[in-house]
């Protein structure tokens, strides 16, 4: 398949799905990728400096929320932006990564590790059994199978009382632990944490800018072209939506080993559409300006606390008003504003 | 009816089990009704602008409370608190329509839905603030004595319900294949550019289903609020219960609607008496699933169907 691929790369014109599909060796696609590391090698030390200059504090508590929610992000931003496809799932995957793990832990008595190991295989062939159904569907009927998908899980969590706790949840949870050295501060959780979503940060900055994350832009664009360029649609999306349903369910069992407690609330479709806003805000294809969107919606929420009986009208207002004004996230009409805007001075300059 | 029939066992048996089986039919049938409501306005809204209204519960949970609001607080009376809910109902579906439908903009399907998605919480957040997060209920139409059938307790509401929801589906019936105005509805939801090329207004259209579909909505929350209460809360389910609906008839035929409504109520009703109140709450996710990969044109579906595989899923 990558040889017919490469033969119809090297006889045909440059077009943009072309372009979209050209092998990794061809120098066009390396400059945005160079800026994306950059920014990466500049960032990540910062990050995990921050406490060491700012000393201990509630804020690290803030931003432990803000890596665990970034990985959930992070791969929705990859599943929608790269992959076109609106699951409304997240949240189920991030529950079952929250609820796997410690029930692995607490009823088998198997190490923290092991047991969100464990429950990230569990997740990816739950993930594999959906996605390789549903990813039949498009748009809205996608959409509201995922959410059926979603809505199922909620109500198995709340009725089986057995496994799950039901409304009261699991609770003392033990912290992960690493040979012997214990977990179980906000203080140590952070450097782990921003370690892990650093690392699936430049995973996914790469994957977008390889050959793989090419084929994904491709499917989002024009499903029909990429598989007569000889992608095998079926195969990439179910493995798109594999990785991103991970993503979810990994933040999930984080989570839960952070906390050290879970109730059903984690699995809501409320938290689904948040991740939804956020990456309406951080802009579709912007893996950096989810994370952002995600550190400015857990902010806005914890410092915003008089508004919390306002939370649903502030959230369905900020899903409408940014769909109306930037239709491909907040960030990315930034960006795009300074672009135009660089081009009229540039023109002007020159007339 | 456990105490009556103490000394034959077998006969309280079976006589329980016809009162169960009757009261599970009218149960379905007045929760169906809703559905088939919600389900319909889900469809209107579809035809004319290929929207999936997520918003559509709110108009049910609007209606049901402002008649709360009205009729059971502030004691209007109910021939004036129904129009005056219907009213408020369609206010709010014309507002939506403004925001979530703009033609000749580039907005991609998942901004649509996505904004959709917003103005169900904008809506059900600000009910929040208007009224409560409790839950409400108003007195039935016609008073709370149950009407005994086959030893089964009816409420006197739900043949209310049954009554109007079989009204206005004959109403909507005539409406779209006698009067002229039906059948360009009809038109457009088969070809828009068709029909604009043969003089039919589309943004008329469109502004009449957003009417005909919020006014569908609220008239479903006002009748069976008796029964079932309501919150501002409860919307989004109703409203994802009502595309299920939708998508089970087939996307698109009001029939279908109609029909897929009263097949997750019985499903949901016959589920809850017999099984287990959990397989009530997960057999429409469950159908619903099936439906979209088995059968995805639905029982009554157009000939296109926008957005499958379906070709390349039966070429497996």
């Amino acid at each position: 398949m990558e040889a017919v691929n490469r033969k119809i790369t090297k006889s045909a014109s440059t077009s943009t799905l072309e372009g979209l599909m050209q092998s990794k060796d061809s120098s066009v696609t390396q400059e945005p990728l160079d800026k994306d590391k950059l920014a990466w090698v500049l960032i990540t030390p910062s990050i995990l400096f921050l406490p060491l200059v700012l000393g201990d504090g509630y804020y690290i508590n803030v931003m432990n929320f803000i890596a665990i929610y970034s990985i959930v992000a992070l791969g929705l931003c990859l599943l929608l932006g790269y992959g076109g496809q609106l699951s409304i799932s997240h949240s189920a995957f991030f529950a079952i990564g929250a609820y796997v793990s410690p029930i692995i832990c607490l009823r088998y008595g198997l190490h923290p590790l092991v047991a969100i190991v464990l429950s990230q295989g569990i997740a990816a062939i739950a993930a594999w059994g959906i996605g390789a159904v549903v990813l039949r569907l498009k748009g809205h009927y996608l959409a509201i199978a995922t959410l059926s998908f979603t809505i199922i899980i909620e109500v198995l969590i709340r009725e089986l009382d057995w496994l799950t706790g039901g409304l009261e949840g699991l609770s003392s949870i033990p912290p992960i632990s690493l040979g012997g050295f214990l977990i179980d501060s906000d203080w140590r959780f952070y450097f782990i944490i921003w370690s892990v979503v650093m690392l699936l940060l430049l995973f996914g900055l790469n994957l977008v800018n390889s050959r793989v994350g090419r084929i994904f832009r491709a499917i989002r664009e024009a499903e029909d072209i990429a598989s007569l360029f000889g992608a095998d649609v079926k195969k990439y999306k179910v493995k798109l939506f594999i990785l991103s349903s991970v993503y979810a369910s990994f933040a999930g069992s984080l989570y839960a080993h952070y906390i050290n407690f879970v109730c059903p609330a984690a699995g809501s479709i409320m938290f689904a559409i948040e991740i939804i806003l956020v990456i309406a805000i951080g802009g579709y294809t912007l893996l950096w300006g989810a994370m952002l969107g995600v550190a400015f919606i857990t902010i806005l929420n914890e410092y915003l606390v008089a508004l919390a009986e306002y939370k649903r009208t502030i959230y369905g207002l900020a899903l409408i008003l940014t769909m109306l004004f930037f239709p491909n996230g907040v960030l990315q009409g930034f960006k795009d504003f300074a672009r135009i805007l660089v081009q009229s001075l540039k023109k002007g300059a020159r007339t | 009816m456990h105490m009556k029939g103490v000394s034959h066992p077998y006969k309280d048996g079976m006589h329980s089990m016809i009162t169960d089986i009757t009261q599970a039919i009218f149960a379905a049938l007045s929760v169906g009704s809703m559905y088939a409501l919600v389900a319909m306005g889900v469809c209107l809204i579809y035809n004319s602008t290929n929207v999936i209204n997520f918003a559509q519960g709110e108009f049910v949970m609007l209606g049901g409370m402002t008649v709360v609001a009205l009729y059971g607080e502030m004691h209007w009376p109910l021939y004036f608190a129904i129009p005056a809910s219907i009213a408020i109902t369609v206010v709010v579906g014309i507002a939506m329509m403004k925001v979530a439908y703009r033609p000749g903009k580039s907005t991609s399907l998942i901004s649509v839905l996505i904004i959709t998605i917003g103005a169900s919480l904008f809506i059900s957040g600000s009910a929040v603030h208007v009224w409560d997060a409790e839950i409400h209920r108003f007195p039935p139409f016609s008073g709370d004595t149950p009407i005994n059938l086959l030893d089964a307790a009816i409420a006197p509401q739900s043949l209310w319900v049954i009554g109007i929801t079989t009204l206005v589906v004959l109403l909507l019936a005539i409406y779209f294949h006698f009067t002229i105005q039906g059948k360009a509805m009809r038109a457009c939801a088969i070809d828009r550019t068709g029909a604009s090329l043969l003089g039919i207004r589309v943004k008329n259209m469109v502004l009449l289903s957003f009417t005909m579909s919020a006014a569908l909505g609220s008239v479903a929350g006002i009748l069976v609020t008796p029964l079932t209460m309501t919150s501002a809360s409860g919307g989004m389910l109703l409203a994802i219960k009502g595309f299920s609906a939708a998508m089970l008839g087939g996307m698109g035929s009001i029939v279908g609607a109609v029909i897929g409504g009263f097949i997750f109520s019985f499903l949901e009703s016959f589920s809850a008496t017999f099984v287990s109140s959990t397989l009530k709450e997960l057999v429409t996710f469950i159908v619903i699933i099936n439906v979209l990969l088995f059968m995805p044109r639905g029982i009554m579906g157009p000939r296109v169907v926008e957005g499958l595989e379906e070709e390349e899923y039966l070429m497996e």
